[in-house]
């Protein structure tokens, strides 16, 4: 009877800790990845840097992160497939149309913790991903080692959401290059 | 029983107490909460072979050593083998894929599984800086990629970015100035307020 009693006190428990691990660990915490972003001094430098200049708007993303024997990240991002309504500045060479999709890479990323329940999203300071349905204004460049692959200029400097409901930017530059954007290129 | 139940507001006194304590030590808009820890500490310097291939091996030495010597609780020393614990390891590439970025820092823990990458403000026992070489070799100056060099191992040794309005230092990001490619006064008082004198 009393062997029943532990055991069944012990099953409880057992089955209390596996929910509370199982809870736990379907959280997703925030982290800051600590970064020197390149940073440009006016717009013509910004522009300078990037090859395509687009408006559009998110549809999926998928986590990449690739590492060494070791476990360390060697690359780590978020590529996100952007469905472009408008071309502004192309300098590729690569002919890209309205309604084309392209891959962007976000400097957002999501690891396990391993044991420690949970997942940890990293984020480089200030950067918030793009969501989807929301229109956004892009400078971006091709990366070097993935050539059909485009990373953001200056990260939140190349970035702007241009949803009505949301006029967010980082800092005084990065509100000034966005209005010079929209001024020079008439978007909408 | 009753000198237990006498006791409690002296238990409860002591615990906000330590409570406070430690978040008064812990917490800051400058430096992280824990990091490699806030108590006297030696740091194990470490150069990937990258480092020298790329032609930045005196940037990073003065960059790692420009942190030495500022608070007594702080020391470092180079080892020519790849350390573990209380490191800080560098590297260098020809690009970080995915962000146009001159350098990042992340931080790890080692346990049973191998290494875990942990959030800035936790217990580490490893940082990871990596620079990426096409955007160093854009800065219009030495100076400059020097800035970029100490500015990472500062977050390396545990501070944050510092954008102050008016204040000079290596820790900013919004903007880099040459002149300030060494720690400023202030980024020596955040490095004294996180590991004492």
């Amino acid at each position: 009877m009393k062997l029943k009693k532990t055991m069944a006190l012990v099953l409880g428990a057992l089955v209390f800790s596996a929910t509370g691990y199982l809870i736990l660990d379907s959280k997703t915490t925030v982290a800051e990845i600590e970064t020197m972003p390149v940073t440009h001094n006016n717009l013509s430098e910004l522009e300078s840097r990037s090859q395509l200049i687009v408006t559009g708007i998110p549809i999926s993303s998928k986590n990449h992160v690739i590492r060494d024997e070791k476990g360390f990240t060697e690359e780590a991002f978020t590529i996100t497939s952007f469905k472009v309504d408008n071309v502004y500045a192309n300098k590729s060479g690569v002919k890209i149309n309205e309604g084309d999709i392209i891959k962007v890479a976000e400097p957002v990323y999501t690891v396990d913790n391993g044991l420690k329940p949970g997942r940890t999203q990293f984020v480089i300071e200030d950067y918030e991903a793009m969501q989807k349905s929301e229109r956004y204004l892009l400078v971006l460049r091709p990366d070097l080692k993935y050539p059909d692959l485009n990373v953001i200029v200056g990260v939140n400097e190349g970035k702007y959401n241009l949803d009505t409901s949301e006029k967010r930017v980082v800092n005084e530059k990065t509100g000034k290059f966005k209005d010079e954007l929209i001024g020079k290129y008439n978007i909408k | 029983m009753k000198t237990l139940k006498s006791m409690k507001p002296v238990i409860l006194a002591i615990c906000i107490t330590v409570v406070s304590g430690t978040t008064a030590l812990a917490s800051s808009d400058h430096y992280h909460k824990i990091g490699f820890g806030n108590e006297p500490l030696h740091l194990y310097f470490w150069k990937d072979s990258s480092v020298a291939s790329y032609g930045y091996t005196s940037y990073a030495n003065t960059g790692f050593n420009a942190w030495d010597g500022i608070s007594d609780a702080l020391t470092f020393h180079e080892e020519s083998s790849e350390p573990t614990y209380g490191s800080v390891v560098t590297y260098v590439g020809n690009t970080i894929p995915g962000k146009d970025v001159y350098g990042t820092v992340d931080h790890w823990v080692y346990g049973l599984f191998g290494w875990t990458q942990v959030n800035p403000d936790d217990r580490r026992h490893r940082s990871r800086v990596r620079f990426d070489h096409t955007n160093l070799s854009s800065l219009g100056s030495n100076a400059l990629r020097q800035y970029a060099f100490t500015h990472e191992f500062g977050h390396a040794v545990g501070l944050k970015h510092n954008n102050d309005s008016g204040v000079a230092s290596v820790m900013r990001d919004d903007s880099m100035v040459a002149s300030n490619n060494m720690p400023q006064p202030i980024d020596k008082a955040h490095i004294i307020e996180k590991y004492g004198d």
